[in-house]
């Protein structure tokens, strides 16, 4: 895989099944087992009427992408920031994606500048964001 | 608990040391068995901050009193990887803390440091409260 590093120059992305085995699992991992997440009947009283998944697993692909990308860099000063728009029902199909919006150079540090989203099968953003990451 | 949440109050320390099986059991729960993750031999870096975000629920009683929330917005920046079983002392701040129209909006910003005190990691959650 290379590194993008050019403006315009797509992220190496990935799709990603989010079934509820997989939300179940997270919550085990991740310690975080509110309910929302895990109880349908008490899902079904919130805003959201259904499950849904949480946040920080669509986060977790963006950082996986991140470090799939920039294998040498993600770890040394790399920051991902993102905002939550549209949780992700159990059983959709996501699809996680980046790209350069622009290089800029700090302190004779190269650093990349992408833009990064995971996307629902509706085409609604589950949550975008930005990724910076420091080159050697 | 709610209700006695100020701005400036702080959270922590929490001590982290997640072992092979524990880091494992996160990347499977996140990962795709056919990709490589870009993870091998490390902690993946959100781990750290879900792990003090569930101590967070867990000490404001979202869980036990069915406080419905949104996770709003994060931001992580991570400055060096962490090994399995390396041990992390997390400490977390409420930044801020507002009403807005009745649900409560609250920023924490989390610092994650190794045995010798060096910064790993920092992140910023933004968590929605619906009492």
């Amino acid at each position: 895989m290379t590194t993008p590093r050019e403006k315009g120059e797509s992220l190496n992305g990935f799709r990603r099944v989010v079934t509820q085995e997989r939300v179940t699992a997270y919550a085990h991992a991740s310690g975080d087992h509110n309910p929302i997440h895990l109880d349908a009947d008490f899902a079904s009283t919130t805003r959201f009427g259904q499950r849904i998944a949480h946040g920080m697993l669509s986060l977790a692909f963006v950082w996986e992408m991140v470090a799939a990308n920039y294998p040498t860099a993600w770890h040394r000063g790399a920051t991902v920031k993102t905002r939550f728009t549209s949780p992700v029902i159990p059983g959709e199909e996501v699809e996680v994606s980046g790209s350069v919006k622009r290089i800029r150079t700090v302190d004779d540090r190269e650093i990349i500048e992408c833009e990064v989203a995971v996307t629902r099968p509706n085409g609604e953003k589950a949550l975008s964001g930005s990724a910076s990451v420091p080159l050697d | 608990m709610l209700k006695n949440l100020k701005a400036g109050q702080q959270f922590g320390p929490y001590r982290i040391a997640f072992g092979d099986s524990v880091s494992d059991a996160y990347k499977d729960a996140t990962g795709d068995e056919d990709e490589p993750n870009g993870f091998q031999g490390t902690v993946h870096p959100l781990q750290l901050d879900a792990y003090v975000l569930s101590q967070l629920i867990a000490e404001l009683g979202i869980v036990e009193d069915r406080i419905e929330t949104v996770h709003a917005g994060q931001q992580m920046t991570v400055h060096r990887p962490v090994s399995a079983g390396t041990e992390i002392t997390a400490t977390a701040l409420l930044k801020s803390f507002s009403n807005r129209r009745g649900t409560l909006w609250a920023i924490f910003e989390t610092e994650f440091a190794d045995a010798d005190g060096d910064t790993v990691a920092e992140s910023s959650s933004t968590i929605i409260l619906m009492p």
